[in-house]
Protein backbone atom coordinates (compact mmCIF):
# COMPACT_ATOMS: atom_id res chain seq x y z
CA UNK A 1 0.00 0.00 0.00
CA UNK A 2 1.68 3.60 -0.80
CA UNK A 3 0.91 6.60 0.56
CA UNK A 4 -1.43 7.79 -1.59
CA UNK A 5 -3.18 4.53 -1.15
CA UNK A 6 -3.40 5.19 3.11
CA UNK A 7 -4.62 8.55 2.88
CA UNK A 8 -7.42 8.14 0.38
CA UNK A 9 -8.64 5.45 2.72
CA UNK A 10 -9.77 8.83 5.20
CA UNK A 11 -11.91 10.08 2.49
CA UNK A 12 -14.51 7.27 3.56
CA UNK A 13 -16.35 5.38 1.16
CA UNK A 14 -19.75 5.17 1.99
CA UNK A 15 -22.37 8.21 0.79
CA UNK A 16 -24.68 8.51 3.75
CA UNK A 17 -25.08 6.43 6.91
CA UNK A 18 -28.23 5.15 8.02
CA UNK A 19 -31.58 7.24 7.86
CA UNK A 20 -33.07 8.84 10.29
CA UNK A 21 -35.36 6.75 12.39
CA UNK A 22 -39.06 7.17 12.94
CA UNK A 23 -40.51 9.69 16.06
CA UNK A 24 -42.35 6.37 17.70
CA UNK A 25 -38.11 5.05 17.70
CA UNK A 26 -37.22 7.81 18.91
CA UNK A 27 -39.80 8.01 21.79
CA UNK A 28 -39.04 4.63 22.62
CA UNK A 29 -35.52 5.24 22.73
CA UNK A 30 -36.24 8.02 25.14
CA UNK A 31 -38.72 6.33 27.61
CA UNK A 32 -36.27 2.65 27.48
CA UNK A 33 -33.29 4.67 28.62
CA UNK A 34 -35.22 7.09 30.71
CA UNK A 35 -36.72 3.85 32.70
CA UNK A 36 -33.74 1.56 32.75
CA UNK A 37 -31.26 4.13 33.87
CA UNK A 38 -33.77 5.32 36.17
CA UNK A 39 -33.95 2.10 37.26
CA UNK A 40 -30.81 1.68 38.11
CA UNK A 41 -30.06 5.10 40.20
CA UNK A 42 -33.56 3.95 42.13
CA UNK A 43 -32.13 0.83 43.05
CA UNK A 44 -28.87 2.27 43.87
CA UNK A 45 -30.38 4.56 46.31
CA UNK A 46 -33.02 2.05 47.69
CA UNK A 47 -29.78 -0.21 48.89
CA UNK A 48 -28.11 2.98 50.16
CA UNK A 49 -24.90 2.56 52.20
CA UNK A 50 -22.67 0.73 51.24
CA UNK A 51 -23.58 0.79 47.63
CA UNK A 52 -24.39 4.30 47.91
CA UNK A 53 -22.70 6.89 44.90
CA UNK A 54 -20.73 2.98 43.05
CA UNK A 55 -24.16 1.62 41.60
CA UNK A 56 -24.32 3.80 38.70
CA UNK A 57 -21.35 4.32 36.49
CA UNK A 58 -20.76 6.37 33.73
CA UNK A 59 -20.68 3.78 31.18
CA UNK A 60 -24.38 2.54 32.06
CA UNK A 61 -25.28 5.88 30.22
CA UNK A 62 -23.36 4.49 26.54
CA UNK A 63 -25.09 1.17 27.10
CA UNK A 64 -28.34 2.63 27.59
CA UNK A 65 -27.99 4.39 24.02
CA UNK A 66 -27.18 0.25 22.56
CA UNK A 67 -30.01 -1.45 24.08
CA UNK A 68 -32.61 1.24 23.99
CA UNK A 69 -31.04 3.29 20.81
CA UNK A 70 -29.57 0.67 18.48
CA UNK A 71 -31.51 -2.43 19.61
CA UNK A 72 -30.53 -4.59 16.92
CA UNK A 73 -27.42 -3.71 16.88
CA UNK A 74 -25.10 -7.24 17.54
CA UNK A 75 -23.56 -5.00 20.10
CA UNK A 76 -26.52 -4.32 22.58
CA UNK A 77 -27.44 -7.98 22.68
CA UNK A 78 -27.58 -9.55 26.01
CA UNK A 79 -24.44 -11.54 25.75
CA UNK A 80 -22.58 -8.19 24.89
CA UNK A 81 -24.33 -6.13 27.30
CA UNK A 82 -23.18 -8.77 30.31
CA UNK A 83 -20.25 -10.07 29.03
CA UNK A 84 -18.62 -6.85 28.02
CA UNK A 85 -19.31 -5.04 31.22
CA UNK A 86 -18.16 -8.14 33.16
CA UNK A 87 -15.14 -9.12 31.21
CA UNK A 88 -14.06 -5.64 31.61
CA UNK A 89 -14.84 -4.62 34.77
CA UNK A 90 -12.29 -7.74 35.86
CA UNK A 91 -9.55 -6.48 33.69
CA UNK A 92 -9.99 -2.94 34.96
CA UNK A 93 -9.80 -4.04 38.48
CA UNK A 94 -6.45 -5.98 37.51
CA UNK A 95 -5.34 -3.24 36.03
CA UNK A 96 -6.19 -1.00 39.11
CA UNK A 97 -4.84 -3.30 41.65
CA UNK A 98 -1.15 -4.57 40.07
CA UNK A 99 -0.34 -1.70 37.87
CA UNK A 100 -2.13 0.76 39.41
CA UNK A 101 0.80 3.24 40.43
CA UNK A 102 1.54 3.68 36.59
CA UNK A 103 -1.67 5.34 36.11
CA UNK A 104 -1.14 5.90 32.41
CA UNK A 105 -0.42 2.50 31.78
CA UNK A 106 -3.30 0.95 34.25
CA UNK A 107 -5.39 2.99 32.25
CA UNK A 108 -4.18 1.79 28.40
CA UNK A 109 -3.41 -1.50 29.07
CA UNK A 110 -7.29 -1.73 31.30
CA UNK A 111 -8.98 -0.53 28.24
CA UNK A 112 -6.94 -2.21 24.88
CA UNK A 113 -7.62 -5.43 27.03
CA UNK A 114 -11.01 -5.09 27.71
CA UNK A 115 -11.46 -4.83 23.69
CA UNK A 116 -9.36 -7.53 23.03
CA UNK A 117 -10.86 -9.74 25.62
CA UNK A 118 -14.16 -8.69 24.54
CA UNK A 119 -13.32 -9.37 20.83
CA UNK A 120 -11.99 -13.01 21.81
CA UNK A 121 -14.87 -13.92 23.63
CA UNK A 122 -17.40 -12.16 21.18
CA UNK A 123 -18.74 -9.67 24.01
CA UNK A 124 -17.62 -6.84 22.17
CA UNK A 125 -19.88 -3.72 23.87
CA UNK A 126 -17.82 -0.68 23.49
CA UNK A 127 -19.10 0.75 27.04
CA UNK A 128 -17.01 -2.14 28.51
CA UNK A 129 -14.09 0.26 27.70
CA UNK A 130 -15.28 2.94 29.71
CA UNK A 131 -16.09 0.22 32.71
CA UNK A 132 -12.56 -0.80 32.71
CA UNK A 133 -11.37 2.76 32.68
CA UNK A 134 -13.49 3.34 35.23
CA UNK A 135 -12.17 0.70 37.78
CA UNK A 136 -8.90 2.16 37.44
CA UNK A 137 -9.48 5.77 37.06
CA UNK A 138 -11.84 5.54 40.14
CA UNK A 139 -13.45 7.19 42.52
CA UNK A 140 -12.27 6.34 46.15
CA UNK A 141 -15.39 4.54 46.57
CA UNK A 142 -14.87 2.29 43.54
CA UNK A 143 -11.07 1.62 44.08
CA UNK A 144 -12.29 0.24 47.87
CA UNK A 145 -14.50 -2.03 46.13
CA UNK A 146 -11.97 -3.74 44.90
CA UNK A 147 -12.91 -7.24 43.11
CA UNK A 148 -16.42 -6.60 44.42
CA UNK A 149 -16.77 -3.91 41.29
CA UNK A 150 -17.20 -6.70 38.98
CA UNK A 151 -20.70 -8.06 40.84
CA UNK A 152 -21.73 -4.74 41.73
CA UNK A 153 -21.82 -2.57 39.89
CA UNK A 154 -20.86 -4.45 36.72
CA UNK A 155 -22.87 -7.60 36.57
CA UNK A 156 -25.68 -5.56 38.29
CA UNK A 157 -26.32 -2.44 36.66
CA UNK A 158 -26.39 -4.40 33.38
CA UNK A 159 -28.74 -7.10 34.69
CA UNK A 160 -31.20 -4.13 35.43
CA UNK A 161 -30.89 -2.73 32.36
CA UNK A 162 -31.46 -5.94 30.38
CA UNK A 163 -34.98 -6.55 32.35
CA UNK A 164 -35.69 -2.66 31.69
CA UNK A 165 -34.70 -3.58 27.79
CA UNK A 166 -36.68 -6.73 27.49
CA UNK A 167 -39.57 -5.22 29.13
CA UNK A 168 -39.86 -1.64 27.37
CA UNK A 169 -38.64 -2.70 23.59
CA UNK A 170 -40.84 -5.37 22.97
CA UNK A 171 -44.43 -3.24 23.86
CA UNK A 172 -44.15 -1.50 20.15
CA UNK A 173 -45.39 -4.04 17.58
CA UNK A 174 -42.26 -2.51 15.07
CA UNK A 175 -39.79 -3.06 17.65
CA UNK A 176 -38.40 -6.76 19.04
CA UNK A 177 -35.32 -7.97 21.50
CA UNK A 178 -32.97 -9.48 21.80
CA UNK A 179 -31.87 -10.47 18.26
CA UNK A 180 -30.26 -13.66 20.06
CA UNK A 181 -29.32 -14.27 23.89
CA UNK A 182 -25.99 -15.71 23.25
CA UNK B 1 -12.98 -18.75 -27.22
CA UNK B 2 -15.31 -16.96 -24.64
CA UNK B 3 -13.00 -14.15 -23.34
CA UNK B 4 -12.72 -14.38 -19.33
CA UNK B 5 -13.62 -11.82 -18.08
CA UNK B 6 -12.43 -10.01 -14.79
CA UNK B 7 -14.27 -10.64 -11.06
CA UNK B 8 -14.89 -7.30 -10.92
CA UNK B 9 -17.50 -7.28 -14.73
CA UNK B 10 -18.51 -10.36 -13.95
CA UNK B 11 -20.89 -8.90 -11.45
CA UNK B 12 -21.66 -6.34 -12.80
CA UNK B 13 -22.57 -8.07 -15.70
CA UNK B 14 -24.88 -10.32 -13.24
CA UNK B 15 -26.85 -6.96 -12.41
CA UNK B 16 -25.05 -7.32 -8.84
CA UNK B 17 -24.72 -3.43 -8.18
CA UNK B 18 -26.86 -2.14 -5.93
CA UNK B 19 -27.48 1.78 -5.94
CA UNK B 20 -27.33 3.77 -2.44
CA UNK B 21 -30.76 4.38 -2.51
CA UNK B 22 -32.18 1.08 -2.98
CA UNK B 23 -30.13 0.22 0.14
CA UNK B 24 -30.73 3.26 1.92
CA UNK B 25 -35.16 2.51 1.05
CA UNK B 26 -34.65 -0.97 1.94
CA UNK B 27 -33.22 0.09 5.55
CA UNK B 28 -36.12 2.50 5.87
CA UNK B 29 -38.41 -0.52 5.91
CA UNK B 30 -36.72 -1.83 8.45
CA UNK B 31 -37.77 0.14 11.73
CA UNK B 32 -35.31 0.74 14.48
CA UNK B 33 -31.90 2.05 13.86
CA UNK B 34 -29.57 -0.08 11.56
CA UNK B 35 -25.91 -0.34 12.94
CA UNK B 36 -24.76 -0.75 9.47
CA UNK B 37 -23.21 1.57 6.56
CA UNK B 38 -24.33 1.44 3.38
CA UNK B 39 -20.74 0.39 2.06
CA UNK B 40 -20.71 -2.18 4.59
CA UNK B 41 -24.33 -3.25 3.24
CA UNK B 42 -23.11 -3.78 -0.02
CA UNK B 43 -19.75 -5.52 0.34
CA UNK B 44 -22.34 -7.73 2.54
CA UNK B 45 -24.66 -8.04 -0.01
CA UNK B 46 -22.14 -8.53 -2.60
CA UNK B 47 -20.69 -11.88 -1.12
CA UNK B 48 -23.49 -13.17 0.17
CA UNK B 49 -25.19 -13.36 -3.31
CA UNK B 50 -21.13 -14.66 -4.38
CA UNK B 51 -21.98 -17.34 -1.98
CA UNK B 52 -25.09 -18.22 -2.80
CA UNK B 53 -24.65 -18.21 -6.68
CA UNK B 54 -21.66 -20.87 -6.09
CA UNK B 55 -24.13 -23.25 -3.77
CA UNK B 56 -26.76 -23.19 -6.45
CA UNK B 57 -25.30 -23.07 -9.33
CA UNK B 58 -21.34 -24.03 -8.76
CA UNK B 59 -21.13 -27.56 -9.87
CA UNK B 60 -23.03 -27.05 -12.85
CA UNK B 61 -20.32 -27.09 -15.98
CA UNK B 62 -21.29 -27.32 -19.98
CA UNK B 63 -19.53 -30.58 -20.24
CA UNK B 64 -22.64 -31.99 -17.92
CA UNK B 65 -25.29 -30.13 -19.77
CA UNK B 66 -24.35 -30.54 -23.30
CA UNK B 67 -25.72 -33.11 -25.88
CA UNK B 68 -23.26 -35.91 -27.34
CA UNK B 69 -24.86 -34.72 -31.14
CA UNK B 70 -23.00 -35.95 -33.93
CA UNK B 71 -21.56 -33.02 -35.73
CA UNK B 72 -21.26 -32.57 -39.72
CA UNK B 73 -17.87 -32.21 -41.29
CA UNK B 74 -17.34 -29.34 -43.16
CA UNK B 75 -17.11 -31.25 -46.68
CA UNK B 76 -20.42 -32.83 -46.40
CA UNK B 77 -22.62 -32.28 -49.30
CA UNK B 78 -25.47 -29.69 -47.80
CA UNK B 79 -28.78 -31.96 -48.73
CA UNK B 80 -27.06 -34.81 -46.22
CA UNK B 81 -26.57 -32.17 -43.71
CA UNK B 82 -29.79 -31.59 -44.20
CA UNK B 83 -30.96 -35.36 -43.73
CA UNK B 84 -28.56 -35.46 -40.20
CA UNK B 85 -30.58 -32.16 -38.95
CA UNK B 86 -33.80 -33.74 -39.48
CA UNK B 87 -32.95 -36.41 -37.64
CA UNK B 88 -30.88 -34.52 -34.89
CA UNK B 89 -32.98 -32.97 -32.06
CA UNK B 90 -30.94 -29.41 -32.42
CA UNK B 91 -31.93 -26.25 -34.83
CA UNK B 92 -28.37 -26.18 -35.63
CA UNK B 93 -25.01 -28.49 -35.79
CA UNK B 94 -21.59 -28.09 -35.14
CA UNK B 95 -19.32 -28.37 -37.78
CA UNK B 96 -15.66 -29.55 -37.64
CA UNK B 97 -12.89 -30.23 -39.63
CA UNK B 98 -11.28 -33.42 -38.39
CA UNK B 99 -12.85 -33.13 -34.82
CA UNK B 100 -12.00 -29.04 -34.55
CA UNK B 101 -14.92 -26.46 -34.27
CA UNK B 102 -15.06 -24.55 -37.37
CA UNK B 103 -18.03 -23.26 -37.62
CA UNK B 104 -22.06 -23.99 -37.07
CA UNK B 105 -24.64 -25.17 -39.52
CA UNK B 106 -28.28 -23.79 -38.48
CA UNK B 107 -31.21 -23.54 -40.14
CA UNK B 108 -31.02 -19.50 -40.46
CA UNK B 109 -28.16 -20.89 -42.78
CA UNK B 110 -29.72 -23.23 -45.10
CA UNK B 111 -32.58 -20.38 -45.59
CA UNK B 112 -29.75 -17.84 -46.61
CA UNK B 113 -28.55 -19.93 -49.21
CA UNK B 114 -32.03 -20.33 -50.10
CA UNK B 115 -32.24 -16.92 -50.83
CA UNK B 116 -34.33 -15.96 -48.33
CA UNK B 117 -34.47 -14.56 -44.76
CA UNK B 118 -37.32 -16.42 -42.96
CA UNK B 119 -39.62 -19.69 -43.02
CA UNK B 120 -42.38 -17.64 -43.97
CA UNK B 121 -40.69 -16.44 -47.05
CA UNK B 122 -39.39 -20.17 -47.88
CA UNK B 123 -43.05 -21.32 -47.96
CA UNK B 124 -44.05 -18.55 -50.41
CA UNK B 125 -41.41 -19.44 -52.30
CA UNK B 126 -42.26 -23.14 -52.57
CA UNK B 127 -45.61 -22.03 -53.18
CA UNK B 128 -45.17 -19.54 -55.95
CA UNK B 129 -42.54 -22.31 -57.41
CA UNK B 130 -39.54 -19.84 -57.23
CA UNK B 131 -37.35 -21.49 -54.65
CA UNK B 132 -35.60 -24.52 -55.94
CA UNK B 133 -34.15 -26.77 -53.23
CA UNK B 134 -32.55 -30.25 -54.69
CA UNK B 135 -29.88 -27.94 -56.75
CA UNK B 136 -28.66 -25.81 -54.48
CA UNK B 137 -28.47 -28.31 -51.61
CA UNK B 138 -26.43 -30.99 -53.61
CA UNK B 139 -23.97 -28.78 -55.26
CA UNK B 140 -23.06 -27.29 -52.13
CA UNK B 141 -20.98 -28.04 -49.10
CA UNK B 142 -21.74 -27.36 -45.45
CA UNK B 143 -18.65 -25.14 -45.27
CA UNK B 144 -19.96 -22.83 -47.66
CA UNK B 145 -23.53 -22.50 -45.88
CA UNK B 146 -22.50 -22.46 -41.95
CA UNK B 147 -21.44 -19.80 -39.91
CA UNK B 148 -18.10 -19.18 -38.90
CA UNK B 149 -16.16 -18.50 -36.91
CA UNK B 150 -18.56 -20.38 -34.21
CA UNK B 151 -19.02 -19.02 -30.48
CA UNK B 152 -17.67 -21.85 -29.07
CA UNK B 153 -17.79 -22.63 -24.73
CA UNK B 154 -15.13 -24.27 -23.01
CA UNK B 155 -16.35 -27.90 -21.40
CA UNK B 156 -15.54 -26.53 -17.80
CA UNK B 157 -17.46 -23.20 -17.98
CA UNK B 158 -19.26 -22.66 -14.82
CA UNK B 159 -22.99 -21.03 -14.72
CA UNK B 160 -21.67 -17.59 -15.06
CA UNK B 161 -19.69 -17.96 -18.15
CA UNK B 162 -22.33 -19.79 -19.77
CA UNK B 163 -24.74 -17.10 -18.91
CA UNK B 164 -22.37 -14.40 -20.29
CA UNK B 165 -21.93 -16.56 -23.70
CA UNK B 166 -25.57 -16.64 -24.20
CA UNK B 167 -26.59 -13.39 -23.19
CA UNK B 168 -23.85 -11.74 -26.16
CA UNK B 169 -24.44 -14.41 -28.66
CA UNK B 170 -28.11 -14.98 -30.53
CA UNK B 171 -27.78 -18.24 -30.42
CA UNK B 172 -29.55 -21.36 -29.72
CA UNK B 173 -26.93 -23.55 -29.52
CA UNK B 174 -23.02 -23.46 -28.58
CA UNK B 175 -20.55 -25.98 -29.20
CA UNK B 176 -18.32 -27.51 -26.23
CA UNK B 177 -14.94 -27.66 -26.74
CA UNK B 178 -11.98 -29.05 -24.84
CA UNK B 179 -8.70 -27.17 -23.95
CA UNK B 180 -7.37 -28.03 -27.76
CA UNK B 181 -10.86 -26.65 -29.18
CA UNK B 182 -11.79 -30.17 -30.34
CA UNK B 183 -15.56 -30.81 -30.35
CA UNK B 184 -16.64 -32.71 -27.18
CA UNK B 185 -20.94 -31.83 -27.73
CA UNK B 186 -23.41 -29.35 -28.26
CA UNK B 187 -25.11 -26.92 -25.34
CA UNK B 188 -28.26 -25.97 -25.83
CA UNK B 189 -30.00 -22.88 -24.72
CA UNK B 190 -32.96 -24.54 -23.43
CA UNK B 191 -31.31 -27.13 -21.93
CA UNK B 192 -29.06 -24.54 -19.98
CA UNK B 193 -32.12 -22.62 -18.93
CA UNK B 194 -34.18 -25.64 -17.82
CA UNK B 195 -31.08 -26.15 -15.20
CA UNK B 196 -31.61 -22.99 -13.68
CA UNK B 197 -35.24 -23.91 -12.96
CA UNK B 198 -37.04 -25.58 -10.05
CA UNK B 199 -36.07 -26.03 -6.82
CA UNK B 200 -32.50 -24.69 -7.41
CA UNK B 201 -33.83 -21.11 -7.28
Amino acid sequence: MNLRQYFSKMRGVAQSGPPRVSLSEVFWSWTGAFCGIGAVAWIGALIGDPLDQVMMIGSFGASAVLVYGAIRSPLAQPRNLLGGHMISALVGVLCWKFIGEIPWLAQALAVSTAIALMHLTKTLHPPGGATALIAVIGSEKIHALGFFYILVPATLGPLILLLVALLVNNIPASRRYPELWF
Amino acid sequence: MIPENSKQSEHSAAGLSLSEEDILDAMRHIPGYLDITTADFRMLYELAYRHAQERLFGNIQASQLMRRLAPLPQELPLDQAVLRMAESEAKGLAVVEGTRVVGMLTETDLLRQLGVNRFAQLLQGLLENKVQIGPCCRRVQVAEAMTSPARVIPQDAGFEAMLRAFRSHGGRSMPVVDARGNYLGLLLRKDFLSSCQGERL
